[in-house]
């Protein structure tokens, strides 16, 4: 109840809780100060605390916080110690680890030096963890609830937060002493360098388990840039038996400084290059202290976003000021990842660099000067849905369907061609007519859609003011993924580079995978041409592919013809990585394969979020995701799931119409395949029914509903009735829907077939449910196509029904192009593992693809 | 009527609580002997059954006194977790229909009975059938909070608690920190019930007709408050005026109960409020900040 505390302190503010109690940042109204005050949850031995208060009373150490007073007001304890304004080591664990080496290891050696005090004045500490440790801003750390563990006993239980006790064998068995301090310690060094903590479980049975069963991967396995004795040091702090440990912390210590070194890193000062958590290879810091136009090679996980984002900090140090940078990425995770690193550097004014994807840096340029192309300065760029909606009208009385004109238009501004040029060089006269009516629409709202975004830059910077105000503004500009800019894109870089500018570019034409979006090869092969004086660096070692991987991923690419070579040393020749193939008579075998192996898998250690099932089409997610459900493996889609597809949801809502009727149902039913706002307002649904389509349509389904057929009959006289194929034929990505929805048809007869019984009802609850355990906001096993798993990475990865005429898919086997980009799509998915790669066929044959061979791409990998 | 029970409450001495500042709330006391939940299950005068369907719990009680039951008291086992939608009085009764709704998306098993969970959801989730329910009962649906927004806001507060739960189970939460949401608040003689505050303001209120029916549910109440704001930080709250917060409700609507005597309700843009009158008595009064 506390009133008698409010007497003294006035509360400010509530910094957390946990087991013990709660903690406040008070001002002392007497002396007008800020303390942290805990206050305990009643309960527990008051007189073992004053006791155990009056010992930590006398520690005075600089990482150590410093206790004050305690006393015991409304029969809670309460401690006041000194308030601390900083971040605890959680939280930087959280966000930042693996920390880089020097860091990790000057807060461990902080950490060890307040436990050799603490423990020759005869306190252990008993419940060391990261929460515990205050990391302030000038890099100082300092430890916090010294003795206190051993006076809120209470039940052992996780704390809500989730983190698993840091607790040694033998603390388990109630005997806490220095040594078990030493190995909390251990352990807490271990997080920090690697990111993981090895005994980390859902339940507290589960990290108990593995406490004592105390098997670990050694620290020197995971290719961090440390020096092997340091590594062998942690791993005998952790020994289980207390007997293997280091006779004091104090030993501990001295073997944490850094003296020979097998490999010598590549250490930074801390002053010099404080943002980057790795030190550089020679070949990194080559490539970022040239003082020239740059384009940085590397094959995966060779560290190229990485030299980016140190060439910033390069840029920085010499005096470059951020205002006079733009640095581009194209992913959202990579935008984010640079902007948190440059931020260590420049904290705030991390804001005053051009950051982000291209169209973002885009958006900027035109926000300022798109007056010069005749637009209001509040104009709007158009999603997809609304674009729709102007191309649709642009398309009437032509006879052009508007999805076709669509990608049509799109493919010609990715090339840099606005509408008058178009009518230079040969554009079919209907879709030339749609194209002016479309843009006439645009310039009527004020509006550009995506690809105007690029393309008006491109002629913004057609302007010779325009190109020397930001030529004389952006002296560098810097570039990942170089390989899948568009020709127009690479036309406004070309135009903001003069001679006093440098471009610094990162890419790898292997892991070019747009095409379809007008990227090219002859980027990375013509880069001199566009930038003079270009210099080529290659970055060889890779840090992420184990040799056994990096090895079968060259020897697929060697496929490709037009390429250029590279070498990739693998992170490690010795690793125990491997690559399992596995084939299946069975899709619905393969599918239970992959969740039988990912439980062994994570029984073995690992957890659901280190594993990602990769696949070539959204259609194959289905079988996987019911597989899963089955098994109770929790999972996410990247990218949106299989029944979260357009055409999928839209025969869902037919489905839900003739299973539960309703007037919204009815009208979203009618509006099948096309798509559109559904109204409840039974004006609009008698308007629409006035429609004779629409009225036949309606009637299809009453009949439907009247027959009250089984699953599969009613799926397959939506589709029949309602012409699906037909629709989807004809069109762009239709292929792809198609199967989609094909997929979604045996979906209805395989729930037929295992519940003969049930109504379509129940199969439209069951197909919620699953898309739920789909979407269920836990950390889970990571489900994606391959074009959404390029820039991640994952211990282990799953390449899931490898069959040819899937993955590489059978439109693709026309032409040699098409084939390689499927190549390249192959190594970029294998090139995501890290330490394991399976890869899963099963050769049934496929209703579309008619294919019942394993993909080409597996024997590739050997070389054959 | 709600409005001049309203009018006639008062505010007792605030305490704190984790980072709760709760004020206790007095009124008259108007009541007579009524059962709760947990003792009516413990004494095995009520049972609580599954009849299959997720929204609806079946009661048998055999009790000399009147139950009540509060919104949002958490049932669990049978086939998944549920808590009641609604608060309701009634007399001895069989094979009573109640609304419910589940608090464990992830499970669907075999299983009849229902045994206390002892606790009750956050004021989060209470808010959300409240402001559902309000709507489906202004549409004549009856009561039909919305089941989805529900697992929405159990999913949040896994996700803001970090616990992992199999089941997606609300009752989790309570497996895991029970001993974050402690409390050794005994609520005096002339207070009939509780309002909360948090580093985001007003969270919720409950008062009862009676000191009695408070004191039993006082302990759930507090803990579920516990539970709803834990980790909102922001400047500590104060409550110069508390009872500033629950003024200008009006409009109120009424509705029939789903057992003795009738319910009233009404939102504002910031609060939703619902009342169970019987005999010209409040017996329930919630108020909550809104969620949806």
């Amino acid at each position: 109840m506390l009133p008698n505390i409010t007497k003294r302190y006035e509360i400010l503010e509530w910094l957390g809780g946990g087991r013990f109690g709660d903690v406040y940042l008070v001002r002392d109204k007497l002396i007008d100060r800020k303390f942290a005050l805990k206050v305990g949850r009643g309960g527990g031995n008051t007189e073992a605390f004053l006791e155990e208060a009056r010992i930590i009373s006398h520690l005075e150490h600089k990482n150590i916080i410093r206790f004050f007073t305690a006393d015991i007001i409304d029969g809670r304890i309460v401690i006041v110690t000194e308030y601390i304004e900083g971040r605890t080591l959680r939280e930087i664990i959280d966000r930042d680890a693996p920390l880089d080496p020097e860091t990790a290891l000057d807060y461990g050696k902080q950490l060890l030096s307040a436990l050799t005090y603490a423990h020759k004045r005869g306190v252990i500490h008993r419940d060391l963890k990261p929460e515990n440790i205050m990391v302030l801003d000038d890099g100082n750390i300092k430890v916090v609830d010294f003795g206190i563990a051993r006076i809120g006993e209470g039940d052992l239980t996780v704390s809500i937060a989730g983190t698993p006790p840091y607790m040694a064998r033998e603390v388990w068995k109630g005997k806490a002493s220095e040594l078990s301090d030493q190995w909390s310690a251990g352990l807490i060094l271990y997080e920090m360098l690697t990111g993981k903590n090895p005994f980390f479980g859902e339940t507290l049975e589960d990290v108990r388990k593995k406490i004592f069963k105390g098997k670990i991967p050694h620290i020197n396995t995971y290719g961090i840039s440390l020096p092997s004795r340091i590594g062998e040091a942690i791993m005998r702090a952790l020994s289980p038996d207390p007997d293997k440990r280091y006779p004091d912390v104090g030993v501990f210590l001295s073997e944490l400084t850094i003296k020979d070194s097998v490999s010598p890193p590549v250490y930074i000062k801390k002053k010099e290059l404080r943002g980057l958590p790795y030190p550089l290879t020679e070949e990194q810091r080559e490539a970022i202290e040239a003082d020239a136009n740059v384009l940085v090679l590397g094959g995966p996980g060779t560290g190229k976003t990485y030299t980016l984002m140190a060439k910033v900090v390069h840029l920085l140090k010499k005096g470059v000021r951020p205002e006079n940078m733009i640095v581009t990425t194209f992913t959202l995770r990579n935008w984010s990842e640079l902007e948190k690193r440059i931020g260590r550097e420049l904290g705030h004014r991390v804001r005053e660099i051009i950051l982000g994807n291209f169209h973002h840096v885009c958006m900027i340029f035109l926000k300022r000067d798109i007056g010069l192309l005749g637009f209001g300065e509040d104009f709007r760029v158009i999603p997809p849905n609304i674009q729709a909606i102007y191309m649709k009208k642009a398309c009437e009385g032509t006879g052009v369907d508007y999805r076709y004109a669509t990608n049509r238009i799109s493919s010609y501004k990715a090339k840099g061609i606005d509408v008058r040029m178009a009518e230079t060089i040969g554009v079919s006269e209907k879709v030339l007519r749609v194209w002016k009516k479309y843009q006439e629409i645009l310039k009527n709202e004020n509006s550009l859609d995506y690809d105007d975004v690029i393309l008006y830059t491109m002629k913004l910077f057609q302007d010779e003011a325009v190109t020397r105000e930001y030529r004389n503004r952006f002296s560098h500009i810097l570039i990942d993924e170089f390989q899948d800019l568009s020709p127009a894109q690479i036309s406004i870089l070309r135009q903001m580079c003069g001679d006093n500018n440098r471009i610094f570019a990162t890419g790898d034409d292997d892991q070019m995978i747009y095409g379809w979006r007008g990227a090219n090869l002859n980027n990375i092969r013509k880069f001199g041409d566009g930038f003079p004086s270009a210099k080529v660096f290659r970055l060889t070692r890779s840090f992420r592919l184990p040799s056994s991987i990096q090895r079968a991923a060259s020897n697929l690419i060697r496929f490709n013809l037009e390429r250029e070579e590279k070498v990739v040393i693998p992170r490690d020749f010795n690793d125990k990585s491997s690559i399992i193939i596995k084939q299946f008579s069975k899709q619905s075998g393969e599918a239970s394969f992959v969740a039988s192996e990912i439980k062994k898998l994570v029984k073995a250690g690992y957890n659901y979020s280190d594993i990602a099932v990769i696949y070539r089409v959204n259609y194959l997610s289905r079988g996987l995701s019911e597989a899963f459900k089955k098994s109770g493996i929790p999972h996410s889609f990247v990218g949106g799931g299989f029944y979260e597809r357009k055409e999928i949801t839209g025969l869902i809502s037919v489905l839900e119409y003739i299973a539960y009727g309703g007037k919204t149902r009815l009208f979203k039913a009618l509006l099948y395949p096309e798509g559109g706002k559904a109204s409840r307002k039974k004006t609009d649904i008698e308007q629409i029914l006035k429609k004779k389509e629409m009225k036949k349509k309606y009637q299809i389904l009453e009949n439907i509903r009247g027959a009250s057929p089984g699953i599969t009959t009613t799926i397959r006289s939506v589709i029949d009735f309602f012409n699906i194929v037909r629709y989807y034929t004809d069109r762009e990505g239709g292929l792809e829907s198609l199967e989609n929805i094909n997929e979604f048809l045996k979906a209805g007869e395989e729930f037929e077939e295992r519940f003969p019984e049930k109504s379509l009802k129940k199969f439209l609850e069951y197909i919620q449910e699953v898309s739920r355990a789909g979407v269920s906001g836990q950390e889970g096993v990571n489900l994606m196509t391959v074009h959404s798993a390029k820039g991640l990475e994952f211990p282990v990865v799953f390449i899931y029904a490898l069959r040819d005429g899937v993955f590489p898919l059978l439109r693709s086997l026309s032409t040699r192009e098409e084939l390689e980009e499927e190549r390249r799509l192959m190594y970029v998915a294998m090139t995501r593992a890290t330490e394991r790669l399976y890869l899963t066929c099963s050769v049934s044959k496929n209703r579309l693809s008619g294919s019942d061979k394993p993909s080409r791409f597996l024997s590739e990998i050997f070389g054959q | 009527m709600i409005e001049k029970f309203i009018a006639s409450l008062d505010k007792g001495e605030a305490f704190f609580e984790g980072n709760v500042l709760f004020v206790p709330i007095k009124g008259e006391d108007r009541g007579n002997g009524v059962s709760v939940l947990d003792e009516s299950i413990a004494e095995g005068t009520l049972e609580v059954k599954d009849p299959g369907v997720i929204e609806t719990a079946v009661i048998d009680y055999r009790g000399n006194n009147p139950l009540f039951v509060m919104d949002g008291e958490e049932i669990v086992g049978a086939r998944q977790n549920r808590i009641f939608a609604t608060s309701f009085l009634t007399e001895r009764v069989e094979d009573f229909r109640v609304p419910v709704v589940c608090v464990e998306e992830g499970r669907w098993e075999d299983g009849t009975y229902f045994a206390t969970g002892t606790v009750c959801a956050n004021p989060q989730i209470r808010s959300v059938i409240a402001t559902t329910t309000f709507k489906s009962l202004k549409k004549r649906k009856g009561f039909r909070p919305d089941q989805k927004l529900v697992w929405k806001e159990v999913r949040k507060t896994l996700d803001r608690l970090n616990v992992q739960s199999k089941t997606l189970s609300l009752h989790d939460v309570y497996n895991r920190g029970m001993s974050l949401f402690t409390t050794d608040y005994t609520p005096d003689e002339d207070t009939i019930g509780i309002m909360g505050f948090d580093g985001e303001g007003f969270t919720g209120m409950d008062v009862f007709s009676s000191h009695a029916i408070f004191k039993k549910l006082s302990k759930k109440i507090i803990q579920s408050y516990l539970m709803g704001s834990w980790g909102i930080r922001g400047k500590f709250p104060t409550a110069p005026e508390p009872l500033k917060e629950i003024e200008g409700l009006e409009d109120w609507k009424e509705f029939p109960s789903i057992g003795l005597g009738r319910e009233y309700r009404t939102e504002n843009r910031d609060k939703v409020a619902k009342a169970l009158v019987d005999n010209d008595k409040v017996v329930h009064l919630s108020i909550f900040r809104r969620t949806v």
